[in-house]
C-alpha cells in the first residue's frame, strides 16, 4: 500500500510563460543547495525533486552498481531508492545531509535485495554473472582485455561476500567515504564499521588469492 | 625481493590490524606502531602486501566495471513510477484534466447535459410555481441554464438537450446561437465558463409543480 502524500502535489508547467527550469538546468546549479531542493520539492515543485534525482544518480547508481553484479538490477534498485526518497521527504531531517541519506536507502536496499537472493551455487550461475562482452572475437587491446578480466574476477570475489561487508567496502573503497560517514550511512557505530571494514578487507584477500592462484594454475596448464 | 622470514610471537594482533594499515584507517599512533612493526618484519611485510595487492584489484575492478558503463538517467523512470503510484500527474494527459475526461463519453455527456437541464428548469419552477393555477401562465419566460462543457471536439450533447427541453414543452430559442453547449478551450477552466439564459419556454409552463418537473425522468 502506497504511504500517504503529505507534502503538496507536484506540478509542473513547461509551457507557460512562468515556466520553471528543467530539472538538468537546476541540478547544475551549484548556488541552489540540495536542502534548497528538499524545500522546493516540499512544497510542490516536480522540478526541483527532479533536479536533486539527477544530481545524485550517479552516486546512488555507483553505490548500487558496487554491490550488484547486474547492471539493470542496480539500476532499478537505484531508481526504487529515488522513489523512496520522495515518498518520505517530508520527514527529511536538514540537520543531516541529502548524500547520507540517500547512501543509506540505497545502500539498504541493496542489502535487502542481496539477501533475498537465491545464493549462486559452484559454477551454476556463471554466465549470468559474467559481464556482457560486445564481441569475444573482436580483437581488443591486451590491456584493456586484463582490466575487463580481472572487474570480473573482482565481482566474483565482492559477490562472495556478505552483504553488510559489501556494503561497506563499496562505500570505503569506490566512494572514498570515512568510516565516520559510512557509520552515519550504515547506522552503525565507527567501531563496527571499522570491524567490517577490516573483515571484508580479509576475506576478499583470502578470495582474491584463490581467484590468483586457480588463474595461475590455469594459465600453466593451458 | 623479501626473504621469508619467522612469524614474529605477537603476529596475531598485527594481523587484526593489517587490514585497516594498508587503508590507512587507523588512528595515527596504531598506524605508527605497525609501521614499525613491518619496516621490522619480512614476514609482516609480506602479509601487507599482499592485502595492498588485493585491495588495489578490488579498488580497480570496481572502477573499471563502473566507469566503463555509463550512468543510467534514472529520473525519467522515476517519475513514471511516481506518475502509477498517482503522486504525479501524467503530463500527457494533465491540460485537460481528470474532470473533462468525465465528458469523453457521449453517452455520459448527453446523461449529464439532460439532468443539468431538468434540475435547472426544476429551480426555475420552484420560482414561477408561485404563480396561482388560476392565473395565466406567462407566454414566455427566459431562464438560466448552465453551460454544458464537453472535452471531445466529437462529442454532441445537443440531441440529448433538445430531447429533454421537448419533454418538458421548451424549444431552444432560435436567436442563441449554440443551445448552453461550449467547448472547453486549452487552458481554459470549466468554472470560468460563463452562465448564460439560452432557454425560452413558449406556450406557458405545464401545469406540474415545480418538484414534479425536478424529478422529471430524462429517457
Amino acid at each position: 500500500m502506497p504511504e500517504p502524500l503529505t507534502h503538496a502535489p507536484l506540478t509542473t508547467d513547461e509551457t507557460g510563460p512562468d515556466a520553471q527550469p528543467s530539472p538538468a538546468g537546476l541540478a547544475g546549479e551549484s548556488t541552489v543547495t540540495d536542502h534548497d531542493l528538499i524545500r522546493l520539492a516540499q512544497s510542490g515543485d516536480e522540478t526541483a525533486f527532479g533536479a536533486l534525482v539527477q544530481r545524485h544518480q550517479e552516486r546512488a547508481w555507483r553505490i548500487a552498481r558496487g554491490m550488484i553484479g547486474d547492471r539493470e538490477e542496480a539500476s532499478d534498485l537505484a531508481q526504487e531508492a529515488f522513489l523512496r526518497v520522495f515518498k518520505a521527504l517530508d520527514r527529511f531531517d536538514f540537520q543531516h545531509e541529502f548524500t547520507t541519506w540517500l547512501s543509506r536507502i540505497v545502500s539498504n536496499l541493496a542489502i535487502d535485495h542481496l539477501r533475498r537472493r537465491r545464493p549462486i551455487t559452484t559454477g551454476e550461475d556463471d554466465d549470468e554473472t559474467r559481464p556482457e562482452r560486445e564481441d569475444e572475437s573482436a580483437p581488443r587491446p591486451a590491456d584493456r582485455i586484463e582490466r575487463e578480466e580481472t572487474a570480473r574476477l573482482v565481482r566474483e570475489c565482492i559477490d562472495r561476500l556478505a552483504p553488510h561487508f559489501r556494503n561497506v567496502m563499496v562505500l570505503r573503497e569506490l566512494e572514498g567515504l570515512s568510516c565516520k560517514e559510512i557509520a552515519e550511512i550504515v547506522g552503525a557505530t565507527q567501531v563496527t564499521v571499522r570491524w567490517r571494514l577490516h573483515r571484508g578487507r580479509k576475506l576478499f584477500q583470502e578470495e582474491w588469492s584463490r581467484v590468483e592462484a586457480a588463474r595461475l594454475d590455469g594459465g600453466a596448464s593451458s | 625481493m623479501k626473504h621469508e622470514a619467522e612469524r614474529p610471537e605477537n603476529a596475531d594482533e598485527w594481523l587484526e590490524l593489517l587490514p585497516l594499515w594498508i587503508g590507512g584507517d587507523l588512528e595515527q599512533a596504531e598506524a605508527d606502531r605497525i609501521a614499525k612493526a613491518v619496516a621490522d618484519s619480512d614476514w609482516l611485510a609480506d602479509r601487507a602486501a599482499e592485502l595492498a595487492s588485493a585491495r588495489a584489484a578490488l579498488i580497480d575492478g570496481l572502477a573499471t566495471a563502473i566507469e566503463s558503463e555509463p550512468v543510467p538517467d534514472l529520473w525519467p523512470g522515476v517519475r513514471s513510477g511516481l506518475v502509477a503510484e498517482g503522486i504525479l500527474v501524467d503530463r500527457s494527459a494533465a491540460p485537460r484534466g481528470r474532470v473533462l475526461s468525465f465528458f469523453r463519453e457521449k453517452r455520459v455527456a448527453s446523461v449529464a447535459a439532460a439532468a443539468a437541464l431538468v434540475a435547472c428548469v426544476g429551480l426555475a419552477m420552484s420560482t414561477f410555481g408561485t404563480n396561482s393555477p388560476s392565473e395565466p401562465a406567462p407566454s414566455t419566460n427566459t431562464m438560466t441554464l448552465p453551460v454544458v462543457a464537453v472535452e471531445e471536439p466529437g462529442v454532441n450533447v445537443e440531441p440529448a438537450l433538445a430531447d429533454a427541453a421537448s419533454g418538458l414543452g421548451l424549444t431552444v430559442d432560435p436567436a442563441v446561437e449554440d443551445a448552453g453547449i461550449r467547448r472547453v478551450a486549452p487552458g481554459e477552466s470549466i468554472r470560468d465558463l460563463p452562465v448564460r439564459p439560452v432557454w425560452t419556454i413558449h406556450g406557458g409552463l405545464p401545469a406540474e409543480s415545480g418538484a414534479d418537473l425536478a424529478s422529471h425522468k430524462v429517457r
